[in-house]
């Protein structure tokens, strides 16, 4: 067996999301700037039916809330080729190049950091993929970058902010969508560690709820992440019709 | 009829060497085998010859000064007879010797440290049961029922990977090698983490300060071959430092 395919590609549930089977047993997404890492990651090239070179890159849970959420068997991410998505928390761009990587050419990612030391990795991500946007500015005033930023279909946030919930809103109010969607990373202890870690989660929902946030599903990130919760859900979902049924 | 046969070319069985499965038992009954005892036997009685000649030959006033410390000890040579083993070095010695002994282990463990890293993000035990706790919320029983049966229902990988049934059989095997790798490493690691802690507290044993042990774990006092429990458990007298 030398010589021959030593990885298969998959694709996964999600849309725009792969697994590579071979020595690896990883998620991976087809990589749009080919033979480049961004942060050191494994790179698998693979050749299609006709002959061409795709290659991918390995997503590790350990560094990306977003993929550890896929791991743990999130029910829908929302962010698929073609997406629009606003990236809050977007630190050196680790994660943003997975989601630029799923989003495609036909998609954009807003990619918003407050700080400048990881905010200069992202730049340099940045200027390499065409469609991440990355906006060095403080989450909690979405006015001050509403000139970059269009109507997105899905947030993501990973803010580890105690205010989270208010930022995320802030945002929603601002960029999103009707019937958009959002996914949130809960970090316990950012928000409060005096009480435990599913009560926060709890609160956190709540605060949600009131924002016209209607979330759908909640799960943990073990084992990745200890005390973490990924949170998703719709915004401003229009009213559900009752099915008329057949007496 | 006889001479039609013999002409008809025959397979020619050459002798098979000892498969390596069976190396355990040693060589075999044939000429190649034949040769190489006869060499080793050969080599070890010309040994015998030389050292028998030498001690035949030997010098009965010949000294060195070495001769009046060294000895036999146990039927075996020792350099030094007069000092016992543990008192050849002195503490300042031991405890650089020890110093240097951890930091070959710390080199050691970091190696297993950072092959892990490396090779931790590829595998991702996709297949497996998931540990994580998932919630879902409704707005009624129906529409929670609703949910579940759609979660329950999907599998991660959709599909797509085509290949032959060789190739998978293939691949799984060599995924399954490297879980298994990464399980030794990471357990590797482990141990070594442990064995350097106590090698630690051994060399602080050995520095100065008035000491008192508070705790005794058993087995965690150093033995290279048990590196399961944690250590001793030590406290030094405080000590005023201008």
């Amino acid at each position: 067996m030398k010589g021959g395919a030593r990885v298969v590609i998959e694709n996964h549930r999600h849309e725009g999301i792969f697994i590579a089977r071979g020595k690896e047993d990883a998620l991976v997404t087809k990589n749009m700037v080919t033979g480049e890492s961004v942060y050191g990651e494994k790179r698998i090239s693979v050749e299609g039916e006709d002959g061409t070179k795709v290659e991918y890159r390995v997503w590790n849970p350990f560094r990306s809330k977003l993929a550890a959420a896929v791991l743990g068997g999130v029910d829908n991410i929302w962010i698929k080729p073609g997406s629009h998505v606003l990236y809050l928390g977007a630190a050196s761009g680790t994660t943003v190049s997975h989601v630029s990587d799923i989003v495609g050419p036909t998609g954009v990612v807003y990619a918003v950091e407050f700080s400048h030391r990881s905010g200069r990795d992202l730049v340099n991500m940045a200027k390499k993929r065409t469609n991440v946007i990355p906006i060095i500015e403080d989450a909690r005033h979405p006015t001050r970058y509403r000139m970059l930023v269009g109507m997105v279909d899905v947030i993501f946030a990973d803010v580890a902010q105690p205010d989270q919930a208010r930022i995320v809103a802030l945002n929603a109010h601002h960029f999103l969508k009707n019937g958009g969607h959002f996914v949130i990373s809960i970090k316990a202890n950012c928000i409060d560690s005096t009480v435990p870690a599913e009560a926060v989660f709890a609160r956190e929902v709540k605060k949600l709820q009131q924002e016209q946030f209607k979330p759908s599903e909640q799960l943990t990130l073990e084992p990745y992440e200890r005390d973490h919760a990924c949170v998703v859900g719709g915004y401003r979902m229009p009213k559900k019709q009752k099915k008329d049924v057949p007496s | 009829m006889s001479s039609f046969k013999k002409a008809i070319k025959r397979r020619a069985h050459q002798e098979r060497a000892q498969p390596s499965s069976r190396e355990r038992l040693g060589l075999l009954e044939k000429h190649k085998d034949y040769v190489l005892r006869a060499r080793d036997y050969n080599r070890k009685k010309d040994t015998l010859r030389v050292l028998r000649e030498k001690a035949a030959n030997r010098n009965p006033d010949e000294f060195y000064f070495k001769m009046e410390r060294s000895g036999f000890r146990d039927g075996v040579h020792a350099a030094r007879v007069d000092v016992e083993d543990d008192q050849r070095y002195t503490p300042e010695e031991l405890r650089l010797m020890k110093m240097q002994d951890i930091n070959y282990i710390r080199m050691k463990a970091q190696v297993e440290r950072r092959k892990v890293e490396k090779i931790q993000p590829s595998l991702q035990s996709i297949d497996e049961t998931k540990r994580n706790k998932h919630v879902l919320f409704a707005e009624d029983v129906e529409d929670l029922r609703l949910k579940a049966a759609m979660v329950a229902e999907k599998k991660e990988g959709g599909g797509g990977g085509e290949g032959k049934e060789g190739l998978r059989r293939h691949l799984n095997k060599a995924r399954k090698a490297a879980y298994r790798e990464l399980m030794e490493r990471k357990e590797r690691a482990q141990k070594l983490r442990m064995m350097l802690q106590k090698m630690a507290m051994e060399k602080e044993l050995l520095g100065k300060g008035d000491k008192r042990l508070v705790h005794v774990n058993k087995g965690g006092d150093g033995n290279e071959d048990d590196t399961g429990g944690q250590c001793s458990v030590y406290v030094w007298k405080q000590e005023r430092k201008r």
